[in-house]
Protein backbone atom coordinates (compact mmCIF):
# COMPACT_ATOMS: atom_id res chain seq x y z
CA UNK A 1 0.00 0.00 0.00
CA UNK A 2 1.34 3.57 -1.03
CA UNK A 3 1.78 5.98 1.70
CA UNK A 4 -0.76 8.48 0.44
CA UNK A 5 -3.16 5.87 0.89
CA UNK A 6 -2.34 5.11 4.48
CA UNK A 7 -2.38 8.51 5.62
CA UNK A 8 -6.19 8.93 3.93
CA UNK A 9 -7.12 5.45 5.98
CA UNK A 10 -5.61 7.22 8.99
CA UNK A 11 -7.29 10.43 8.51
CA UNK A 12 -11.06 8.55 8.36
CA UNK A 13 -13.11 9.42 11.69
CA UNK A 14 -11.93 6.02 13.32
CA UNK A 15 -14.21 7.40 16.94
CA UNK A 16 -17.11 7.31 14.29
CA UNK A 17 -16.11 3.76 12.66
CA UNK A 18 -15.63 2.74 15.67
CA UNK A 19 -18.21 3.48 18.09
CA UNK A 20 -20.84 2.11 15.19
CA UNK A 21 -19.07 -1.41 14.90
CA UNK A 22 -19.38 -1.84 18.55
CA UNK A 23 -23.19 -0.45 18.78
CA UNK A 24 -23.16 -3.53 16.15
CA UNK A 25 -21.30 -5.80 18.42
CA UNK A 26 -23.36 -5.26 21.17
CA UNK A 27 -26.81 -5.44 19.24
CA UNK A 28 -25.74 -8.76 17.49
CA UNK A 29 -24.16 -10.12 20.79
CA UNK A 30 -27.71 -9.61 21.97
CA UNK A 31 -29.76 -10.31 18.83
CA UNK A 32 -27.79 -13.47 17.61
CA UNK A 33 -26.62 -15.00 20.42
CA UNK A 34 -28.77 -14.13 23.51
CA UNK A 35 -25.65 -12.04 25.05
CA UNK A 36 -26.91 -10.56 28.53
CA UNK A 37 -24.53 -7.82 29.22
CA UNK A 38 -21.91 -9.59 31.01
CA UNK A 39 -18.48 -10.40 30.06
CA UNK A 40 -18.40 -12.70 27.21
CA UNK A 41 -16.32 -16.02 26.21
CA UNK A 42 -12.71 -15.65 27.17
CA UNK A 43 -13.55 -12.41 29.31
CA UNK A 44 -13.69 -10.07 26.21
CA UNK A 45 -16.39 -7.34 25.39
CA UNK A 46 -18.19 -6.19 22.43
CA UNK A 47 -16.07 -3.49 22.56
CA UNK A 48 -12.93 -5.89 22.19
CA UNK A 49 -14.66 -7.09 19.32
CA UNK A 50 -14.83 -3.76 17.68
CA UNK A 51 -10.99 -2.84 18.39
CA UNK A 52 -9.82 -6.19 17.29
CA UNK A 53 -11.67 -5.86 14.21
CA UNK A 54 -9.69 -2.21 13.98
CA UNK A 55 -6.40 -3.79 14.36
CA UNK A 56 -6.50 -6.51 12.14
CA UNK A 57 -7.67 -4.68 9.19
CA UNK A 58 -4.72 -2.17 10.21
CA UNK A 59 -2.92 -5.49 10.16
CA UNK A 60 -3.83 -6.03 6.38
CA UNK A 61 -5.77 -3.19 4.64
CA UNK A 62 -6.22 -5.17 1.59
CA UNK A 63 -8.13 -8.09 3.02
CA UNK A 64 -11.50 -5.29 2.88
CA UNK A 65 -12.38 -5.13 -0.74
CA UNK A 66 -12.26 -1.92 -2.56
CA UNK A 67 -16.24 -2.68 -3.31
CA UNK A 68 -16.64 -3.04 0.55
CA UNK A 69 -18.11 -0.22 3.00
CA UNK A 70 -15.42 -0.26 6.05
CA UNK A 71 -18.28 0.15 8.73
CA UNK A 72 -19.36 -3.28 6.83
CA UNK A 73 -16.18 -5.26 6.37
CA UNK A 74 -15.21 -4.52 10.44
CA UNK A 75 -18.95 -5.24 10.90
CA UNK A 76 -18.41 -8.94 9.22
CA UNK A 77 -14.86 -9.58 11.23
CA UNK A 78 -16.97 -8.96 14.55
CA UNK A 79 -19.58 -11.16 13.16
CA UNK A 80 -17.20 -13.66 12.49
CA UNK A 81 -15.48 -13.45 15.94
CA UNK A 82 -18.60 -13.86 17.54
CA UNK A 83 -19.61 -16.89 15.67
CA UNK A 84 -16.18 -18.10 16.73
CA UNK A 85 -16.72 -17.32 20.09
CA UNK A 86 -20.10 -18.91 20.40
CA UNK A 87 -17.90 -22.24 19.29
CA UNK A 88 -15.86 -21.83 21.45
CA UNK A 89 -18.14 -21.26 24.30
CA UNK A 90 -20.29 -24.54 23.18
CA UNK A 91 -16.47 -26.83 23.00
CA UNK A 92 -15.82 -25.66 26.36
CA UNK A 93 -19.68 -26.24 27.92
CA UNK A 94 -19.33 -29.90 26.28
CA UNK A 95 -15.58 -30.90 28.10
CA UNK A 96 -16.37 -28.76 31.65
CA UNK A 97 -20.37 -28.48 32.59
CA UNK A 98 -19.37 -27.13 35.70
CA UNK A 99 -17.61 -23.80 34.01
CA UNK A 100 -21.17 -22.84 32.49
CA UNK A 101 -21.63 -20.62 34.96
CA UNK A 102 -18.24 -19.20 35.02
CA UNK A 103 -17.72 -18.37 31.48
CA UNK A 104 -21.25 -16.87 31.16
CA UNK A 105 -22.16 -14.11 28.65
CA UNK A 106 -23.91 -16.34 26.20
CA UNK A 107 -27.74 -17.32 26.95
CA UNK A 108 -26.79 -21.36 26.57
CA UNK A 109 -28.86 -21.81 23.10
CA UNK A 110 -26.85 -19.93 21.29
CA UNK A 111 -25.45 -20.51 17.89
CA UNK A 112 -27.57 -19.97 15.16
CA UNK A 113 -27.68 -23.57 13.84
CA UNK A 114 -29.30 -24.51 17.13
CA UNK A 115 -32.14 -22.31 17.28
CA UNK A 116 -33.80 -24.64 14.52
CA UNK A 117 -34.86 -26.70 17.14
CA UNK A 118 -36.64 -23.88 18.96
CA UNK A 119 -39.71 -21.72 18.48
CA UNK A 120 -37.12 -19.22 17.54
CA UNK A 121 -38.42 -18.35 13.84
CA UNK A 122 -38.65 -15.42 11.87
CA UNK A 123 -42.88 -15.10 12.27
CA UNK A 124 -42.37 -15.51 15.51
CA UNK A 125 -39.95 -13.09 16.11
CA UNK A 126 -42.33 -10.23 13.81
CA UNK A 127 -45.06 -11.42 15.86
CA UNK A 128 -43.47 -10.95 19.13
CA UNK A 129 -42.23 -7.90 17.92
CA UNK A 130 -45.63 -6.37 16.37
CA UNK A 131 -47.20 -7.51 20.04
CA UNK A 132 -44.60 -5.36 22.09
CA UNK A 133 -46.30 -2.90 24.07
CA UNK A 134 -43.48 -0.37 22.58
CA UNK A 135 -44.46 -1.31 19.23
CA UNK A 136 -48.13 -1.77 19.37
CA UNK A 137 -50.33 0.35 18.17
CA UNK A 138 -47.81 2.17 16.44
CA UNK A 139 -48.73 2.69 12.66
CA UNK A 140 -45.29 2.94 11.72
CA UNK A 141 -43.99 0.25 13.39
CA UNK A 142 -46.35 -2.32 12.34
CA UNK A 143 -45.95 -0.84 8.70
CA UNK A 144 -42.50 -1.18 8.73
CA UNK A 145 -42.84 -5.25 10.46
CA UNK A 146 -45.38 -5.66 7.75
CA UNK A 147 -42.80 -5.10 4.90
CA UNK A 148 -40.31 -6.72 6.99
CA UNK A 149 -42.68 -9.63 7.31
CA UNK A 150 -43.10 -9.80 3.40
CA UNK A 151 -39.32 -9.41 3.12
CA UNK A 152 -37.80 -6.14 2.69
CA UNK A 153 -34.77 -5.92 4.97
CA UNK A 154 -33.31 -2.44 3.38
CA UNK A 155 -33.84 0.73 4.53
CA UNK A 156 -34.30 2.32 1.11
CA UNK A 157 -36.71 -0.87 0.36
CA UNK A 158 -38.34 -0.21 3.09
CA UNK A 159 -38.99 3.52 3.06
CA UNK A 160 -40.28 2.64 -0.84
CA UNK A 161 -42.32 -0.20 1.01
CA UNK A 162 -44.37 1.85 3.52
CA UNK A 163 -43.91 5.73 2.03
CA UNK A 164 -42.19 6.09 5.19
CA UNK A 165 -39.70 8.57 5.75
CA UNK A 166 -36.14 6.92 5.21
CA UNK A 167 -35.10 9.09 8.74
CA UNK A 168 -38.04 7.67 9.88
CA UNK A 169 -37.41 4.01 9.24
CA UNK A 170 -34.17 4.80 11.19
CA UNK A 171 -35.81 5.53 14.38
CA UNK A 172 -38.26 2.49 14.22
CA UNK A 173 -35.35 0.18 13.47
CA UNK A 174 -33.49 1.61 16.88
CA UNK A 175 -36.92 1.14 18.70
CA UNK A 176 -37.45 -2.66 17.24
CA UNK A 177 -34.00 -3.11 18.18
CA UNK A 178 -33.93 -1.97 21.82
CA UNK A 179 -36.70 -4.32 22.54
CA UNK A 180 -35.37 -7.08 20.50
CA UNK A 181 -33.22 -8.80 23.24
CA UNK A 182 -35.80 -9.38 25.23
CA UNK A 183 -38.21 -11.15 22.60
CA UNK A 184 -35.09 -12.79 21.64
CA UNK A 185 -34.40 -14.38 25.13
CA UNK A 186 -38.03 -14.94 25.55
CA UNK A 187 -38.24 -16.86 21.98
CA UNK A 188 -34.49 -19.17 23.30
CA UNK A 189 -35.97 -19.90 26.29
CA UNK A 190 -39.88 -21.01 24.69
CA UNK A 191 -39.81 -24.31 23.99
CA UNK A 192 -43.46 -25.24 22.65
CA UNK A 193 -44.72 -21.89 22.97
CA UNK A 194 -47.83 -21.37 20.56
CA UNK A 195 -46.72 -18.41 18.82
CA UNK A 196 -46.50 -20.69 15.91
CA UNK A 197 -50.27 -20.79 15.80
CA UNK A 198 -50.92 -17.32 15.89
CA UNK B 1 -29.46 -23.50 7.63
CA UNK B 2 -33.79 -23.20 6.45
CA UNK B 3 -35.69 -20.13 4.75
CA UNK B 4 -37.00 -19.52 8.02
CA UNK B 5 -33.54 -19.20 9.57
CA UNK B 6 -32.56 -17.44 6.57
CA UNK B 7 -35.06 -14.31 7.41
CA UNK B 8 -34.75 -14.62 10.79
CA UNK B 9 -31.11 -13.79 10.27
CA UNK B 10 -31.80 -10.77 7.98
CA UNK B 11 -34.02 -9.03 10.33
CA UNK B 12 -31.54 -9.35 12.93
CA UNK B 13 -28.89 -8.37 11.15
CA UNK B 14 -31.38 -5.43 9.82
CA UNK B 15 -31.74 -4.22 13.71
CA UNK B 16 -27.97 -4.18 14.06
CA UNK B 17 -27.48 -2.22 11.42
CA UNK B 18 -25.61 1.00 12.25
CA UNK B 19 -24.18 2.45 8.94
CA UNK B 20 -26.95 4.73 8.93
CA UNK B 21 -25.46 6.26 12.67
CA UNK B 22 -24.23 9.39 13.15
CA UNK B 23 -21.08 9.83 14.86
CA UNK B 24 -23.01 11.75 17.53
CA UNK B 25 -25.69 8.82 17.37
CA UNK B 26 -22.87 6.26 17.00
CA UNK B 27 -21.20 7.54 20.50
CA UNK B 28 -24.47 8.67 22.41
CA UNK B 29 -25.55 4.84 22.20
CA UNK B 30 -22.37 3.64 23.28
CA UNK B 31 -22.41 6.04 26.61
CA UNK B 32 -26.22 4.82 27.58
CA UNK B 33 -24.90 1.30 27.52
CA UNK B 34 -22.78 2.17 30.16
CA UNK B 35 -19.71 1.98 27.61
CA UNK B 36 -16.99 4.32 29.00
CA UNK B 37 -16.58 6.25 25.51
CA UNK B 38 -13.41 8.49 26.27
CA UNK B 39 -12.10 5.33 27.27
CA UNK B 40 -12.80 3.48 24.21
CA UNK B 41 -12.01 6.77 22.12
CA UNK B 42 -8.46 6.54 23.52
CA UNK B 43 -8.34 2.87 23.18
CA UNK B 44 -9.17 3.39 19.38
CA UNK B 45 -6.72 5.82 18.77
CA UNK B 46 -4.08 3.73 19.79
CA UNK B 47 -5.22 0.78 17.91
CA UNK B 48 -5.26 3.10 14.64
CA UNK B 49 -1.77 4.77 15.72
CA UNK B 50 -0.18 1.46 15.98
CA UNK B 51 -1.85 0.35 13.04
CA UNK B 52 -0.76 3.01 11.26
CA UNK B 53 3.03 3.30 12.14
CA UNK B 54 3.25 -0.72 11.05
CA UNK B 55 2.01 0.24 7.98
CA UNK B 56 4.08 3.01 7.24
CA UNK B 57 6.95 1.59 8.35
CA UNK B 58 6.05 -1.29 5.44
CA UNK B 59 5.23 1.05 2.56
CA UNK B 60 8.62 2.79 3.40
CA UNK B 61 10.46 -0.55 3.41
CA UNK B 62 8.65 -1.28 0.09
CA UNK B 63 9.64 2.20 -1.26
CA UNK B 64 13.25 1.57 -0.32
CA UNK B 65 13.28 -2.23 -2.01
CA UNK B 66 11.83 -0.64 -4.88
CA UNK B 67 14.08 2.41 -5.01
CA UNK B 68 17.15 -0.13 -4.71
CA UNK B 69 15.46 -2.69 -7.51
CA UNK B 70 15.25 0.12 -9.65
CA UNK B 71 19.12 1.15 -8.74
CA UNK B 72 20.18 -2.19 -9.10
CA UNK B 73 18.58 -2.80 -12.78
CA UNK B 74 20.29 0.74 -13.99
CA UNK B 75 23.42 0.25 -12.49
CA UNK B 76 24.26 -3.24 -11.13
CA UNK B 77 24.04 -3.54 -7.18
CA UNK B 78 26.31 -0.65 -6.00
CA UNK B 79 27.09 -1.69 -2.57
CA UNK B 80 29.57 -4.41 -4.21
CA UNK B 81 31.30 -2.11 -6.46
CA UNK B 82 34.79 -0.55 -5.60
CA UNK B 83 35.81 3.26 -6.55
CA UNK B 84 37.03 2.32 -10.02
CA UNK B 85 33.44 0.64 -10.83
CA UNK B 86 31.97 3.56 -9.70
CA UNK B 87 34.19 5.97 -11.34
CA UNK B 88 33.86 4.23 -14.90
CA UNK B 89 29.73 4.20 -14.02
CA UNK B 90 29.92 7.96 -13.35
CA UNK B 91 32.26 8.31 -16.84
CA UNK B 92 30.01 5.95 -19.19
CA UNK B 93 27.23 8.56 -17.96
CA UNK B 94 28.84 11.01 -18.50
CA UNK B 95 29.79 9.99 -22.01
CA UNK B 96 25.72 9.99 -22.63
CA UNK B 97 25.88 6.34 -22.64
CA UNK B 98 22.93 6.26 -20.58
CA UNK B 99 20.92 9.28 -21.97
CA UNK B 100 21.17 12.78 -22.15
CA UNK B 101 18.81 13.42 -18.82
CA UNK B 102 21.78 11.70 -17.15
CA UNK B 103 24.51 13.39 -19.31
CA UNK B 104 23.00 16.33 -17.97
CA UNK B 105 22.82 15.77 -14.36
CA UNK B 106 26.20 14.32 -14.36
CA UNK B 107 27.88 17.46 -15.98
CA UNK B 108 25.86 19.73 -13.53
CA UNK B 109 27.77 17.18 -10.75
CA UNK B 110 30.95 17.73 -12.46
CA UNK B 111 30.95 21.66 -12.17
CA UNK B 112 29.90 21.28 -8.23
CA UNK B 113 32.68 19.39 -7.75
CA UNK B 114 35.23 22.49 -8.61
CA UNK B 115 38.07 20.20 -9.28
CA UNK B 116 37.75 17.81 -6.26
CA UNK B 117 37.01 14.11 -7.12
CA UNK B 118 34.38 13.02 -5.18
CA UNK B 119 34.58 10.15 -2.25
CA UNK B 120 33.29 6.31 -2.91
CA UNK B 121 30.31 6.67 -0.72
CA UNK B 122 29.63 10.31 -2.28
CA UNK B 123 29.45 9.06 -5.55
CA UNK B 124 27.47 5.87 -4.82
CA UNK B 125 24.99 8.01 -2.85
CA UNK B 126 25.11 10.28 -5.67
CA UNK B 127 24.35 7.62 -8.23
CA UNK B 128 21.67 6.11 -6.28
CA UNK B 129 19.94 9.81 -5.99
CA UNK B 130 20.04 9.91 -10.25
CA UNK B 131 18.74 5.97 -10.48
CA UNK B 132 15.42 7.06 -9.23
CA UNK B 133 15.71 9.84 -12.21
CA UNK B 134 13.39 9.51 -15.45
CA UNK B 135 15.27 8.72 -18.56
Amino acid sequence: MTEDKIEQLRKLDWEEIAAKVANFARSEARNCYGWDGSAMAKGSSPEDLACDSIAEFWQDTSRCPATCKLTTFLCGLVRHKLWNMSKWKEKRTTRREEDLEKLGGFAQTSSPDSTIETKNDFMTAITMLSEHPSAKGKPDHELVLTALSCGSFGHTELAKDTGLPITRIYQVQRELNAIYPDIKRKMLTTQGADYDSK
Amino acid sequence: MTPNNENLNRLEQFLAETEHQTKEEALAELASQGVDVAAFKTRISGVVRKGYQQQAKQAARSARAAASEKTNRRFGNLFNKSLEELLAIFEKIQAGDFGSGFQQAALARCRNLQNSPPSETELRSWLEDISEMDE
